[in-house]
């Protein structure tokens, strides 16, 4: 019967071909916009490490002005990075799977003379746990080891287009880099891995470009590296690069991998006995409130998610609704245009129900003519977005995406059919074959 | 006119009236806050800055010779390159900054007067050469300028503040003279003058206005030295690529970047430049569909009423009564879906501020797309309406 209903709809929709284009494009338009857009928003805020994203936790612990808090608009939010003091007695917890004090800055990288002047490349600072915890992906080589944190050994992982940029792309594991005034020995080079957003540091935006190079943390010191990223202080943060290390000043993020609801207890434990130490020093006057946010929490205080694009997704949904009224209107014109030749069909001994379903199902096949060419139009739109916002962020298509379409082109054929399917099965046959 | 039969005719078609009226409210609804949120994004990119933005270059020079670590180089670098810049032809003037305005990266401190208990007010600081109001060409409406003596080994004591931060500070709005501390209340700052107007670096900030000039020598191995260049009108594009062969070639030391402060605006408002594209390409598919729709359900209604129209030819009505006939009805059917839309754009607009943060509805915004929609649904309807012209008397006769 279903077969039977397709083939009919599908001779309806080539008797007049201009009107059924016209339709198809109609529900098409609808279905482009809003998939381009509720997909723009998926990408925006879906979770970036889904694997791991429960375990991982941003920490943060309130060393902030006694007589002011670290926000005017939230008595309850803790400043959203740590101070270098804090972060290093973080380091020494045993409690955490993996754990990573880290932060972002600026060097100069300097290429074989032949390749290419020196450039300023987004250098990460941060420890060995960092690439297993991240579940970073390497084409060459591996991460360093704990041991080369204490030192610092002068090892470096570099991206995947900076092993382009350096090393033509090859191998260059062992090879020698040039950054700042040291010279570091590669010991791994990742595959592409741009995780959107930028969770572990979001400070410069959710969508800010990949780091290039990473190095160990504890550089810091010896190369006096200052951070590229936000610093924020309530108080004199000293001239001298050790005056500033000893500071209250915060610029560092900090990542625990706590698995299990004890480790994470443990953990809280821990970070409590700290800051009441520290408290006991005359150190962090306020209140105890130290954080432990798992990755979404921690994209959701600081908005990763523009707001913009959930106004975009109720935006094109109601576009979507336009299309689906346009649809009844004019599918209304069409069934009721044939309404005589219905006539002749229930004089013969259709049931009600079958002509119902007749026309649910051309308006079916509409839709979902309409879904995969809006579809197709996503996937323009997607490539525009992407190309306005500069590649700031890639966007495509994945398949609950594909899914969500079709379902949305379903779900606005049937709305749109119902009622005009509902109008042409209930009509009296007589009156058409008199007129006849 | 012929209002009665077509209230008439409307009150026994109801369905599709209905939705078409309804199809008319919703493209008002939409279309009215796209343009009303496609305003609100020009308005921040268009706003004033103060800055003689058309002729302002930033140049920053980014050391990595070992060199510049020694005593005395960096400031010496940092001289010889003002001297350089300042006499390239076609250079009005030229000064160092910590940071560029308008470019999303800078330093904010808070201040307050000194001695008050209040808390302190957040607020853009520049460390900048005694030049830089002549270079950015914002104006100065009271006090003294900086001077060469106000540049001193400490953070600069004499300060500028803008009108907006002093409005900020002082209730009586006199600044001049008064004295300002950050949180602690040593090593205050004397405020010298006031500038009528200029932006900070963060354009996103609801406080973009407050600007702090602190006299300095800024500059630093790690994050380089920046000036700004004030170009003579028409020089400006050229002198990006002049500056940094120049530079380069007094000192190969380090890397030189320019950039006009026109595409460092770009860059920084780029993501409401694509917003507004984005909104402009949504509207116009709105309102392609939904003339679509009009022409659809238009096309539909004549050719029902082809025998009602031959009746009335037949009955002497001529061709253009016809066409009128049915362009009052199209008209009054898109004014009720207007009125309807009106309402349906507030209630949107409401329902989008109280989600996201976003501009109230402007009412002659929602007037201009009214005008807009009526001239939309008016072409839309002409195409079918048109074809009552070619259906003849004798057609009331013929079955149909």
């Amino acid at each position: 019967m279903l077969a039977y209903h397709i083939r009919i709809a599908w001779k309806s929709l080539k008797r007049n071909p201009y009107l059924s284009a016209l339709i198809v494009l109609g529900i098409a338009f609808g279905i482009g916009v809003s998939t381009t857009f509720v997909t723009t928003h998926h990408i925006l805020s879906r979770d970036p490490i889904p694997e791991k994203s429960a375990s991982l936790h941003y920490v943060e612990m309130d060393n902030w002005d006694p007589d002011r808090g670290w926000s005017d608009e939230d008595p309850k939010a803790a400043p959203n990075q740590v101070t270098y003091r804090d972060a290093m007695e973080l380091m020494k917890s045993t409690i955490p799977t993996h754990h990573s004090a880290m932060y972002k800055s600026y060097l100069y990288v300097f290429p074989d003379p032949k390749a290419g002047r020196p450039y300023r490349a987004r250098v990460r600072l941060c420890f060995a746990d960092f690439f297993p915890m991240f579940e970073v992906p390497f084409r060459y080589g591996t991460g360093w080891d704990r041991g080369a944190d204490k030192t610092p050994e002068p090892v470096v992982v570099i991206s995947n287009e900076t092993n382009q940029k350096l090393f033509g792309g090859a191998n260059s594991i062992g090879k020698p880099v040039r950054i700042d005034s040291r010279e570091f020995k590669v010991v791994g080079v990742l595959d592409p891995w741009r995780p959107t957003p930028k969770f572990y540091d979001p400070h410069n935006g959710a969508m800010e470009e990949p780091d290039e190079v990473f190095i160990p943390f504890n550089f810091v010191i010896p190369m006096q590296i200052r951070t590229g990223g936000n610093t924020s202080s309530w108080k004199d943060s000293g001239r001298t690069p050790e005056e500033f290390l000893r500071s209250e000043a915060i610029w560092i993020q900090m990542w625990a991998q706590l698995d299990s609801p004890r480790q994470k207890e443990d953990y809280r434990q821990f970070l409590d006995n700290y800051v009441r130490s520290q408290q006991a020093l005359g150190r962090m006057k306020r209140p105890l409130n130290n954080k432990l946010l798992p990755v979404m929490e921690w994209l959701d205080e600081v908005g990763a998610v523009p707001d913009e694009s959930i106004s975009f997704v109720i935006i094109s949904l109601l576009f979507l609704l336009v299309c689906s009224l346009n649809l009844i209107g004019i599918l209304l014109g069409k069934f009721l245009a044939r309404a005589p030749e219905i006539g002749v069909r229930r004089a013969l001994g259709a049931s009600r129900m079958a002509i119902f379903m007749q026309h649910i199902i051309e308006c079916e096949v509409i839709a979902v003519m309409g879904g995969v060419a809006g579809i197709l139009l996503s996937i323009l739109g997607l490539e525009l977005v992407t190309r306005l916002f500069d590649g700031l962020f890639h966007l495509s298509l994945d398949w609950s995406m594909v899914a969500l379409a079709i379902g949305m082109a379903l779900l606005s054929g049937l709305i749109a059919g119902a009622y005009p399917a509902w109008r042409i099965c209930s009509m009296a046959p007589a009156m058409y074959l008199k007129e006849q | 006119m012929e209002f009665g039969p077509i209230f008439r005719t409307l009150r026994r078609n109801k369905t599709r009236f209905t939705l078409i009226t309804l199809e008319i409210a919703l493209t008002l609804a939409i279309v009215g806050n796209c343009v009303n949120m496609i305003f609100d994004y020009r308005n921040r990119v268009l706003r004033p800055t103060g800055l003689d933005e058309a002729n302002l270059l930033s140049v920053v020079s980014q050391p990595f010779s070992p060199d510049f670590r020694e005593e005395g180089y960096l400031e010496n670098s940092r001289k010889a390159d003002l001297k350089t810049l300042r006499a390239l032809p076609g250079v009005r003037s030229a000064e160092s900054i910590s940071a560029t305005p308008l470019s999303g990266s800078g330093s904010s401190t808070g201040f307050k007067p000194l001695g008050a208990k209040t808390d302190t007010l957040s607020t853009a600081t520049f460390d900048c050469g005694p030049e830089m109001t002549k270079v950015l060409g914002v104006r100065l409406i009271e006090g003294r300028d900086l001077q060469e003596s106000d540049v001193t080994e400490a953070r600069g004591k004499n300060v500028l503040i803008t009108k907006a931060f002093a409005d900020a500070l002082f209730r009586d709005g006199k600044a001049v003279g008064k004295q300002i501390q950050s949180r602690e209340p040593e090593n205050p700052h004397t405020i010298v003058g006031i500038v009528e107007r200029m932006h900070g670096s963060w354009p996103g900030w609801e406080h973009i206005e407050r600007v702090v000039l602190l006299p300095g020598r800024p500059g630093s191995v790690n994050w380089g030295i920046r000036f700004m260049v004030r170009a003579v009108p028409g020089h400006t594009n050229r002198l990006v690529k002049t500056i940094e062969e120049t530079l380069l070639k007094t000192n190969n030391g380090r890397n030189v970047e320019v950039h006009t402060l026109g595409d460092i605006k770009q860059q920084t408002f780029s993501s409401q430049v694509a917003m507004i594209r984005m909104l402009t390409v949504l509207i116009g598919l709105l309102i392609l569909v939904t003339a679509l729709g009009i022409v659809g359900i238009t096309a539909f209604s004549v050719t029902e009423r082809t025998r009602q129209i031959g009746t009335r030819r037949a009955l002497g009505a001529r061709k253009q009564d016809i066409v009128r006939y049915f362009l009052v009805e199209n008209w009054l059917i898109s004014t009720i879906g207007l009125i309807v839309g009106t309402g349906l754009a507030y209630a949107l607009n409401y329902g989008l501020v109280s989600i996201v943060e976003g501009a109230k509805l402007q009412w002659h915004l929602v007037l201009a797309g009214v005008i807009i929609l009526w001239i939309v649904s008016l072409v839309a309807a002409l195409g079918p309406v048109l074809r009552t012209t070619r259906i003849s008397p004798a057609s009331a006769t013929r079955t149909v």
